[in-house]
């Protein structure tokens, strides 16, 4: 055989594996399609807050719902962590669906946008997942990872030295937008995006906070929420409120020692600020797991997670129908009701809604029912509007 | 002075970029058609490094 032939077909297609990989990665950084409902009144990007991050991949899309009444500002972060469905899911339904009648909230679907552009391959993590509608076809959504996009946080350093506090965490912490805060100017890619964040707080005077992440069923603080200290009183009254509607959650103080978290830290720096985080149990992040595809954080029903159920080694309760994302959203929006009724107990603040979802509703009807229906005529994905990395100095030339 | 990470980066990519160029010769004076293959699986992790890792 000639040797020159095979030497040249082998750089062919090394060329086109790699080039097709490009592409199937790349398409990452191309933004969800997101379809704003009635009750979206302003759309503004993070960049505003931190003209940094304009033309990389940390920027990303603010939806402010503004009630016809004054009332205070509720800011609701989701997407901290790409996969972490539940987190954004919310997020999303906020802004495609939810309307507001007193005060504004603002939300952020996917706070750390660079998450959403890479993901785990090799804990199997699918890139992209379906909520499906009636009409059969579903909305598709990137599935990123917890961390952000190493091309923009390379390198990962041996030690994570978190700012301000100097708490020391594992490298590929430095990659996780959880524990950025509270963020600085010319600091790490995170670091920005936090200090948007903070920025943002100082232009909306925001009256509370929560950031919606979820966590495997052996983690021992799920279906829980977590107050700064000054804001026990709120989450105690929210718990109450959930089990109206015999929902328990456990809630919890933010301990000081645990740094760099958004409740702690915009919870330190805002004396008028109410802060929160919130965890609904996402079995595609555990390890007990089995077969890992999109079904599995959709449906949320995994055999192995059934077998450590009932040997008593997950911190939630495991029914047959295991833990699907209906049920953790469905945690979520009535957890968001919940803490404005509590706030208004606690403070007098008024954050009132019009239209959302409560938990039953989102168990009888599903996630997709509250989202809007692509157009019948079909809707083009958003170009690409960054690129990470080294990249990224000539995407803000865009 | 640019910042510290960028010229490790920089220094990567120049050492990507040569581990590159050492197998893609090799490929070409390899008379070997295994060995030649088996390059493609060396040459797609360090292709894409050499295009991402920025």
């Amino acid at each position: 055989m000639n040797s020159k032939l095979t030497a040249w077909a082998s750089l062919a297609a090394a060329a086109v594996i790699s080039g097709l990989l490009t592409l199937n990665y790349a398409d990452m950084w191309r933004d969800d399609v997101i379809i704003p409902g009635p009750g979206v009144t302003k759309v503004k990007w993070l960049s505003e807050y931190n003209p940094d991050l304009r033309g990389t991949l940390g920027d990303t899309r603010v939806y402010v719902l503004e009630g016809k009444e004054p009332g205070g500002t509720f800011l609701v972060l989701s997407g901290t962590h790409g996969d972490e469905a539940a987190g954004w899911g919310t997020g999303l339904i906020l802004v495609e669906h939810a309307i507001v009648k007193k005060g504004r909230v603002i939300v952020i679907p996917q706070v750390s946008n660079t998450a959403f552009t890479n993901n785990y391959p090799q804990e199997a993590h699918p890139q992209y997942i379906t909520i499906p509608q009636s009409d059969g076809k579903g909305r598709t959504f990137r599935l990123g990872s917890r961390t952000g996009n190493s091309g923009d946080l390379w390198p990962d350093p041996e030690v994570f030295v978190q700012y301000p506090h100097k708490q020391a965490y594992s490298g590929e912490e430095i990659r996780n937008a959880n524990r950025a805060y509270p963020g600085r100017p010319n600091g790490t890619f995170n670091e920005s995006v936090a200090y948007a964040v903070q920025m943002l707080h100082k232009a909306e005077q925001v009256d509370m906070q929560v950031d919606l992440h979820e966590g495997q069923p052996e983690y021992p603080f799920v279906n829980a929420i977590s107050a700064h200290k000054r804001a026990s009183d709120v989450a105690s009254f929210a718990a109450l409120e959930m089990q109206v509607h015999d929902l328990n959650i456990n809630t919890e103080t933010s301990p000081d020692s645990f740094r760099g978290l958004s409740n702690l830290e915009m919870g330190d720096m805002f004396p008028r600020l109410y802060a929160f985080t919130s965890e609904t149990v996402n079995p595609l992040q555990g390890k007990f797991r089995g077969i890992t595809d999109e079904y599995l954080t959709v449906d949320g029903v995994d055999a192995f997670y059934d077998k450590a159920g009932k040997l008593g080694y997950l911190f939630t309760p495991w029914p047959a129908t295991g833990s699907p994302l209906k049920q953790r959203v469905g945690r979520n929006v009535q957890q968001l009701q919940a803490l404005t009724a509590a706030l208004a107990e606690v403070t007098g603040t008024e954050i009132g809604w019009e239209r959302i979802p409560s938990y039953s509703d989102l168990m009888e009807k599903g996630v997709g029912h509250y989202l809007n229906p692509l157009p019948q005529e079909g809707v083009e994905r958003p170009k690409m509007r960054a690129l990470p990395g080294f990249w990224k100095y000539w995407s803000k030339t865009w | 002075m640019p910042p510290l990470y960028m010229v490790v980066m920089g220094l990567y990519t120049i050492l990507t970029a040569f581990i590159v160029y050492l197998i893609v010769s090799l490929v070409l004076r390899s008379r070997n058609v295994w060995e030649q293959v088996m390059a493609i699986l060396v040459l797609v992790p360090f292709a894409m490094r050499l295009l991402f890792i920025k």
